[in-house]
């Protein structure tokens, strides 16, 4: 059975091209955010087993998003999309709870490989 | 004195290390093996110590020593920092906030304090009387830089090793392509300290942090006793971009080896790095800066007037106005953004303070604080601490109950306090939230009969949403008499007042039994925004363009009636309109008109339409408040000068809107 | 007041309906020909508007109709004065502007203490100059509460403040 994965970013571009790397590693997309609010609407609707959060976005932003779905469920596995340079930015998604991070542009297979190292549990 | 010329210096860097020192030793109290905050901390009060030798301020300087000595013997394990002992420590930092704030002057009663705690402190110093053999190598290696371990970090491995335990080395390394490796390595330090306790890290935390290393490093570790090396090998590699992982035992020589691929070409770049990152920064006094915003400010408005006077003559003159504006922008930008500070700065001290009130009232409250990058102008982040104190100190002493009521009523016993900042278009959120006990509506009704803030008649009709905005009037509560009776409105009015001198405005939502939260709203900038201008009433007002969305030419048949308000429907979206005058109190227009002008704004989440008489365009604006008597004005948000001198009213659409046409 | 006692008092003398009244000249900033004022939408009745004194935007009040008079036509003779109120400046419109007197203190009888009922506090005294009646206003009170207050409150203030001295 494939993994089910919520895509959070604010450009619909962005959402398109991690999407598209998903499903080609046989991932399954169930819901795209475009913003902090809908991620938490969408994870506690959807409860994917991956989630993927950028970081800077609208309305609310990816780390606020991260700690209120890790509030809901402490389990969440979210892997952080960051540009270049928010470095304090990631490392505080990461005590907020986020297990990973990929950096944008990425490569197609890193992203992939992020998901693939941490859904091996 | 030359000395005085560099008060005002030490004093801001000395308010930074104490920032940095009450951090440290939260963080401590909350972790006690975390060797990070301490070697913080103990770094923070050995500046200070140095400075304030330096401006010749005794006491600072003597109790600065007397914890810097402390810490270094924490650092030594020689210690542990137990909740008494961390007690202590605070208090000695207290005092020392104290004589910073006067260091001039040394009481005799302070001093005597001082000697107080620094022998309370060393009563807990176990005197180490056999110091261990010391590891006495010398470089091997031919002058290449021995990896630095420091004193305190041998004398650590040295007392591990007595234990009967031993340490590990730790070996990683990253893809040659890793991006933000700083933050990698941060993420294999993290799941290391899950799992043992980080002694020292080659090349140091702050070159790992300053990403000055090619792809490895190591890490000496004191595993914790359940754990294997296969294991925690296993997990490393599961850590993204982590290529190799290997743990094998310490060796007392790996204090000698030379450092994992650090070239010396490289060393040599990051030595500069460092200074020159040194060089980058410089301190300005912030009367300048303001100076600088007012300025660039007033050209903003120059440029707009010399633009409609100048523009249409020549090619020429057109070109170089183009480039006047152009440069004038990306001034304007850099002005404002030399002003804009994170708000870290004021949240900052809030999780001592919410230590201390917890103590104080024998409460447990657990402070979560997010956004505390969030930038804002100085100008209003100055302002903000007085409000924001206000309304955590009453979250924690009215709003959280009792632990032990708490748990009767079937709740965590901690409770919860959360601060958040966010930006939400051109203005900054900031939300705090207490899952306490809430206000009780019928208890602030009663209060506001009583005290004649509002009539039976009021009492009857308002909302319960309505009852507890109440808190906010003037007279609702006196001063800082506490009172509990609310759950809540110790000085709120104090609180709104000097929220809306900010241009700012504060709401109150309230479960009871569950949760109180406020909401503030500010603008991130007191200075200048992008307006759209429009006529109405004869007037010119500004409507600040973050809230448009677009603008509009409507026919009267294009006009629907929905549950009896005049509404649009655009694009499938059925958008109530107002008219602007209307809802400034000067009347409706005349209804012969054939097109309207219509502004669709944005604002609370709510999709308006306004009509206007005329839409004139879009300017820079320069925000000037009104003063006296406008504190009361709904629906204003300041006024700005035009080109001609004449006055532009800046309307606050969503104060206008929400009322509807209450008015007056 | 107090400490001035023996010296002298400069007062800006205006005129309303009428009656003359005057505040201490240190509390003005200046005295300007009416302008043109863009009026405030949702405020306080007697607050006609802000106006643009160089730069700076400041509200103007009508003094008529704070005190509960129909607001007059503007003449020729209709002035701003341009008050300090907390150390911001604040204009009042009045009929005119008369002079600045100079009275010895002695001419300067002060306001006793509230009696219940009657609005000694909207006035810091009055000064006799001749047979003129000039009443000093206390403009922080005026000013900054929203009571209602009607001109025969203070001209009855004045006339016992006047007859208590």
């Amino acid at each position: 059975m494939s993994k089910t994965v919520l895509v959070v970013d604010d450009t619909a571009f962005m959402r398109m091209t991690i999407k598209n790397i998903l499903e080609k590693n046989s991932y399954e997309v169930v819901g795209e955010g475009a913003d902090g609010l809908e991620a938490i609407d969408l994870y506690k609707r959807l409860k994917p087993s991956l989630v993927t959060m950028d970081i800077t976005m609208p309305n609310l932003d990816g780390i606020s998003a991260v700690k209120e779905i890790i509030a809901f469920d402490s389990e969440a596995v979210i892997i952080m999309v960051s540009a270049m340079g928010q470095k304090s930015l990631v490392i505080d998604a990461l005590n907020a709870g986020a297990k990973d991070f990929v950096v944008k542009p990425f490569q197609p297979d890193r992203i992939a490989e992020a998901l693939a190292k941490i859904s091996t549990d | 004195m030359d000395m005085l010329a560099y008060a005002d210096l030490f004093q801001a860097e000395a308010g930074e290390y104490m920032h940095t020192l009450n951090r440290c030793l939260l963080s401590m109290e909350k972790d006690p093996h975390n060797s990070e905050n301490l070697l913080e901390a103990f770094r923070a009060v050995h500046s200070l110590k140095g400075m304030a030798g330096a401006m010749g301020y005794k006491q600072v300087a003597d109790l600065a020593h007397g914890l810097e000595n402390f810490l270094e013997d924490l650092k030594a394990k020689l210690f542990f920092p137990s909740a008494e002992v961390l007690d202590l420590v605070f208090e000695a930092v207290d005092l020392l906030q104290i004589s910073l704030n006067n260091p001039q002057e040394s009481s005799i009663k302070e001093q005597q304090k001082v000697q107080r705690i620094l022998l309370n402190i060393k009563s807990f110093q176990q005197v180490i009387t056999d110091p261990g053999p010391v590891l006495s190598h010398k470089p091997e290696n031919g002058g290449l830089p021995a990896p630095v371990l420091s004193e305190m970090e041998r004398e650590l491995i040295r007392q591990i090793r007595r234990r009967g335990e031993s340490p590990s080395l730790v070996r990683v390394t990253l893809r040659q392509d890793t991006a933000m490796k700083s933050v990698r390595s941060y993420m294999v330090l993290r799941a290391l300290e899950e799992r043992g306790e980080i002694i020292c890290t080659m090349p140091s935390r702050k070159d790992l942090d300053e990403e000055n290393f090619n792809n490895q490093f190591q890490v000496c570790l004191l595993l914790n006793g359940e754990v294997k090396p296969e294991q925690l090998e296993k997990m490393l590699l599961k850590v993204s971009d982590v290529e190799q992982a290997t743990i094998a035992p310490w060796a007392e020589s790996d204090s000698l080896e030379k450092p994992v691929e650090f070239s010396p070409a490289e060393q040599g770049a990051a030595g500069y790095t460092v200074s020159s990152a040194a060089e980058k920064m410089v301190r300005v006094e912030t009367q300048k800066l303001d100076d600088l915003v007012n300025l660039v400010g007033e050209m903003v408005v120059a440029r707009t007037h010399i633009n409609k006077i100048g523009r249409g003559y020549s090619e020429e003159l057109d070109n170089i106005l183009d480039r006047i504006k152009r440069v004038i922008t990306s001034l304007q930008d850099t002005a404002m953004k030399l002003r804009m500070v994170p708000i870290k700065q004021v949240f900052d001290r809030f999780p001592r303070m919410m230590r201390d009130i917890c103590r104080d009232k024998n409460k447990e409250v657990r402070l979560l604080i997010s956004g505390e990058h969030t930038e804002l102008d100085r100008s209003i982040i100055n302002q903000l601490p007085d409000p924001l104190v206000h309304l955590l100190r009453n979250a924690a002493d009215h709003g959280i109950e009792r632990p032990e009521l708490r748990l009767a009523a079937g709740k965590d016993p901690v409770g919860t306090v959360l601060l958040k900042a966010r930006h939400e278009g051109n203005q900054m959120v900031i939300v705090v939230e207490d899952n306490g006990a809430g206000i009780d509506p019928d208890i602030v009704r009663k209060k506001a009969l009583e005290k004649g803030i509002i009539s039976e008649d009021d009492a009857a009709r308002m909302s319960e949403k309505d009852v507890i905005q109440l808190i906010f009037r003037s007279g609702f509560s006196t001063s800082d008499q506490v009172t509990d009776v609310s759950g809540r409105g110790v000085g709120m009015d104090v609180v709104r007042k000097s929220i809306e001198e900010l241009h700012g405005s504060i709401d109150v939502e309230s479960k009871p039994g569950e949760m109180t939260r406020f909401v503030l709203r500010l603008p991130l900038t007191l200075a200048i925004i992008k307006s759209l201008m429009v006529r109405t009433s004869g007037q010119i007002y500004a409507i600040p363009l973050e809230l448009v969305r677009c603008n509009v030419y409507l026919k009267t048949g294009d006009l629907k009636t929905v549950c009896g308000h005049p509404a649009v429907n655009l694009r499938g979206e059925v958008i109530p309109l107002y008219e602007l005058s209307d809802l400034l109190g000067f009347g409706r227009r005349k209804e012969n008109v054939e097109e309207m002008s219509v502004v669709i704004v944005d604002t609370g989440g709510k999709t308006k339409g306004l009509i206007v008489d005329e839409l004139i365009g879009q300017q820079e604006i320069l925000i000037k408040s009104i003063g006296a008597f406008c504190h009361s004005l709904q629906g204003i948000a300041g006024a700005t000068v035009l080109g001609d001198g004449s006055i532009s009213l800046i309307v606050d659409v969503a104060a206008l809107t929400e009322n509807g046409r209450v008015g007056h | 007041m107090e400490s001035k006692k023996g010296g002298e008092t400069q007062l800006v003398v205006f005129t309303l309906k009428g009656e003359e009244f005057a505040c201490h000249i240190s509390d003005v900033r200046e005295v300007l020909k009416v302008a043109q004022v863009t009026p405030l939408p949702r405020s306080l009745d007697f607050v006609e508007g802000v106006i643009n004194l160089r730069g700076e935007v400041i509200p103007v009040l009508d003094l008529r109709r704070r005190f509960g008079l129909p607001g007059a036509e503007r003449t020729e003779q209709s002035r701003t004065v341009i008050v300090d109120l907390h150390s911001r400046p604040v204009g009042l419109i009045v009929d005119s502007v008369s002079e600045v007197i100079r009275l010895p203190q002695s001419q300067i009888q002060e306001t006793p203490d509230q009696v219940a009922g009657n609005k000694t506090h909207l006035i810091l005294g009055v000064g006799k100059a001749g047979d003129r009646l000039l009443i000093i206003l206390n403009l922080e009170r005026i000013l900054s509460g929203e009571e209602q207050i009607a001109l025969d409150d203070i001209l009855f203030a004045a006339r016992e403040a006047a007859a208590g001295g």
